[in-house]
């Protein structure tokens, strides 16, 4: 702070040096008024500038928040229809008792999709947060869904724990909830819950 | 002619039955499907906005929220809106809460709108809305509070109320931030520096250096405490402070400078030159560098090193001579091409043959400098604001080439729908349901025919048909061989078959009643059938009469959102041409004054050699006048003695 006014100070004392060199006839006061009226229209012109610029920078937030909105809705309608679409969520229900590490999802035996932590991710889940690991389309019947979890559990013991889930998909949406929760054992409990 | 027509039954079926099977299987691809997106649960909906949001992910986190809210879900979104930045819509929700939320609800609410207020510059409202009675706020939230509580005190100049809540903080970074500040105010307003060294310390024992933020206020703290106690002439306590602030640190190169003068101040010109050695690894744009150029061949001046102190001037007057050079290319590159371009992307900063080769920063000189502008808080905001409008820009760019993809697939889908509508031939289809039809109709004026004149064997089974054909084979074959057989054997082979034929007539018309029955059931199964696929045909016809409804629907829905993303998208290119011209005049304006700067340093490096060749001129030519009347007082004192 100190710096920049003792910088700001030296400009303008070079400034009103020569200034004062060329004008030297008109009054020091004259001369500020000058400059002070000068550096005001300068600052409130720049300033409404920036305020317009800040104001349809806000405007613009707004209306691709509105736009993403709505064309995330577009997507899905268009991309996975209901009587095709499955969607899978991850929910933890745990007090830090494990560590998820990795996820691996399979969908009638091919790999639907996998999925690697960061610590930020981990905290969010535990917080409350629920990640959407996969979303598709499959036909109507009989499907079965693999989910392979690699972590560490309680007392630093890793492990990779592999539980399928069979289901019946129907025309209408398919939404599939795999849980994680505190277990007494060392290793946490797996819930799939179905929705639809 | 009514036994082939009914002996061909089966067979029109089977017809009847594939054109059935051909509607039903392609009919739905063209249906106008009634299928909805399902709703997501309420939790996961939830769940989802939450996952974004504690991530730090503001934007998803809003795009997410689900349209159902809570009370809670509310403030959820508020507080997202508001890390994004659009105060406004958050200011609305924190409005409604604090008149009809819950004693929790509210007490947030109250401290979001007085952060809004603070951030406004407007300290008193903000204070209105901090001083409001709270309850049940989080320990975080309740320290930020504080923290911007005593802010707002500190900004209108109330330090004793200031310093009386930072007494009510714990231990922790919103601590030490707001010891810090009131560390700076008590230095700006008072002559003696205690208070202000002393807030500085508490700021300092605060701090938990846990994370890298806390680490760099830890040297800020380090650093102003030292400054401070110079100017109190308390130069081994500066030394002490300044000792801390870490060697990679930004402040590191000020630190090492401030560390020179407290020694230089103490007469210790060596020490001080080391430390200013040190500094001068550094860009010459970061803190105190320029400062160690000049202080350099001052200390070695004092220490009596006239021709050392010569040539370090020299060296600070090219120093500061290639780096004024070095400016003026980086205003023309900005100017050229923009702040933005000019230190976001490559730009001809990079191939700046840069003075110092031998840089211990980690970091290139172009860093260093933006490091520099972006200490300026206005150009902070620029630059903030100009990440910003990038991400929009890049989101809407997605969008645009994601929609450019949906329209041209849902293009080829129709046009795939009218070609299938061209292969299933349905006017084809049409006509031999109609055929079938009228074979039906055929088939029942037959049976009509066979009920009147009691013909058994109309309605006969096939089994039985096939044994009276067998039966006149027989009667063929016999005749054949009539005349290689005996009349008497003829006689009784004649009157076997005709016992076969009467046998096969009785059981013809022992099974007629029910022969007919069924034949009459199974002409109004297909009379019904028929009638079935001629409606479905109907129905199906009047469908693909209308066309692709549903993707002409979503085409639409595509285009009308392409052109409002192009729109938004010049809208925005707009704003961004706008925004990257004041960023570049601020940084134009940023850089001219630390040229300013360098020239002024350059100035004054050449006066001070000016003065001292002047001096060391004067000591020479006097050391000469001296010398030479030594040697005339040796020569008279000699000539006395002889």
């Amino acid at each position: 702070m100190r710096l920049q006014h003792d910088l700001k100070q030296k400009k303008y004392n070079i400034l009103f040096t020569t200034l004062k060199g060329t004008l030297g006839n008109i009054s020091t006061k004259l001369l500020l008024i000058l400059i002070t009226t000068l550096t005001i229209s300068f600052s409130v012109g720049q300033v409404s500038a920036e305020q317009s610029i800040q104001a349809s920078a806000h405007k613009l937030k707004s209306d691709v928040v509105d736009l993403n909105r709505a064309l995330f809705k577009l997507e899905e309608e268009l991309l996975y229809p209901a009587d095709t679409q499955v969607a899978l969520f991850l929910s933890l229900k745990t007090k830090s008792k494990f560590l998820l590490d990795s996820i691996e999802i399979k969908i009638d035996g091919k790999i639907a999709t996998t999925y690697l932590y960061s610590e930020a991710e981990i905290k969010a889940l535990e917080q409350g947060g629920i990640q959407r690991l996969y979303m598709g389309n499959i036909s109507s019947g009989p499907h079965k869904l693999t989910a392979v979890f690699n972590g560490q559990g309680a007392n630093d013991h890793y492990f990779r724990k592999e539980k399928s889930f069979n289901f019946e998909k129907s025309n209408r949406s398919k939404f599939i909830e795999v849980s994680l929760s505190d277990s007494q054992k060392i290793e946490p409990e797996f819930k799939f819950t179905e929705w639809h | 002619m009514i036994r082939h027509s009914l002996s061909n039954f089966p067979r029109n079926l089977l017809v009847v039955g594939v054109t059935f099977l051909f509607l039903t299987v392609l009919m739905p691809s063209f249906c106008i499907a009634k299928e909805r997106q399902e709703p997501l649960p309420a939790h996961i909906a939830k769940g989802l906005m939450l996952f974004e949001l504690y991530k730090g992910d503001y934007f998803d986190a809003i795009i997410r929220s689900p349209d159902t809210t809570t009370e809670q879900l509310t403030l959820d979104l508020a507080h997202s809106l508001s890390e994004f930045g659009l105060n406004d819509q958050a200011g609305q929700f924190y409005d409604q809460l604090q008149s009809t939320g819950t004693a929790e609800s509210k007490s947030i609410a109250y401290f979001q709108l007085g952060k809004a207020a603070y951030n406004r510059g407007e300290w008193t409202k903000a204070l209105d809305w901090f001083n409001k009675p709270k309850s049940q706020l989080s320990k975080d939230m309740l320290s930020e509070l504080h923290y911007y509580q005593a802010n707002a005190y500190i900004k209108l100049k109330q330090y004793t109320k200031a310093a009386a809540i930072l007494g009510k903080m714990k231990e922790g970074a919103w601590a030490s931030y707001a010891y810090y500040n009131l560390g700076i105010a008590y230095s700006e307003i008072d002559s003696e520096p205690t208070r202000a060294i002393i807030s500085l310390r508490v700021a300092d024992a605060l701090n938990t250096n846990k994370v890298a933020s806390l680490a760099e206020l830890k040297d800020q703290t380090l650093l102003a405490a030292g400054y401070l106690s110079i100017q109190a002439e308390d130069y081994e306590k500066a030394l002490s402070f300044l000792n801390q602030v870490r060697v990679d640190s930004d402040l590191a190169s000020k630190a090492l400078y401030m560390h020179g003068v407290a020694n230089s101040s103490q007469e210790r010109y060596r020490a001080a030159i080391q430390s200013w050695y040190r500094v001068k690894k550094y860009p010459l744009i970061n803190p105190g560098v320029a400062d160690a150029f000049l202080a350099i061949p001052f200390a070695y001046d004092k220490e009596g090193y006239s021709s050392k102190s010569i040539s370090s001037y020299l060296e600070a007057i090219s120093v500061f001579d290639k780096e004024s050079r070095n400016i003026d290319i980086i205003i023309a590159a900005v100017l050229k091409n923009g702040a933005r371009s000019t230190f976001f992307g490559k730009s001809a900063l990079d191939d700046i043959e840069w003075f110092l080769s031998d840089s211990i920063a980690t970091n290139t000189p172009k860093v260093a400098y933006l490091k520099y502008i972006m200490s300026d808080s206005q150009l902070h905001q620029l630059a903030k604001q100009s990440i910003e409008l990038a991400f929009l820009d890049e989101n809407l760019s997605l969008w645009e080439h994601n929609l450019s993809v949906y329209d041209e697939m849902l293009k080829q889908r129709i046009s795939g729908y009218y070609q299938r509508i061209k292969k299933a031939d349905t006017s084809s289809r049409a006509k031999r349901i109609n055929n079938i039809s009228n074979e039906a109709s055929k088939l029942k004026i037959s049976l009509a025919t066979a009920e009147q004149t009691q013909d058994v064997l109309s309605v006969a089974a096939g089994r039985t048909l096939r044994r009276l054909e067998s039966v006149k084979e027989l009667d063929k074959t016999l005749l054949k061989i009539k005349k290689d057989i005996s009349p008497r054997e003829f006689d009784d082979l004649k009157q076997r078959i005709k016992r076969l034929d009467g046998l096969v007539m009785w059981e013809a018309s022992e099974q007629y009643e029910r022969n007919l029955r069924l034949t009459q059931e199974t002409l109004r199964v297909l009379d019904k059938e028929v009638e079935r696929y001629k409606k479905g045909l109907e129905k199906f016809e009047g469908l693909i009469a209308k066309g692709p409804v549903k993707l002409e629907s979503f085409k639409k829905r595509v285009s009308n959102f392409k052109k409002k993303i192009i729109a938004k998208k010049q809208e925005l290119n707009v704003v961004r041409k706008q925004q990257d011209k004041a960023l570049t005049e601020q940084v134009i304006t940023v850089l001219q004054a630390k040229k300013i700067e360098f020239v002024a340093h350059h100035e004054t490096a050449q006066q001070r050699l000016a003065h001292l060749y002047e001096y060391v001129a004067m000591v020479q030519h006097s050391n000469k006048q001296r010398a030479a009347n030594r040697s005339k007082q040796k020569k008279a004192s000699r000539g006395g003695a002889k």
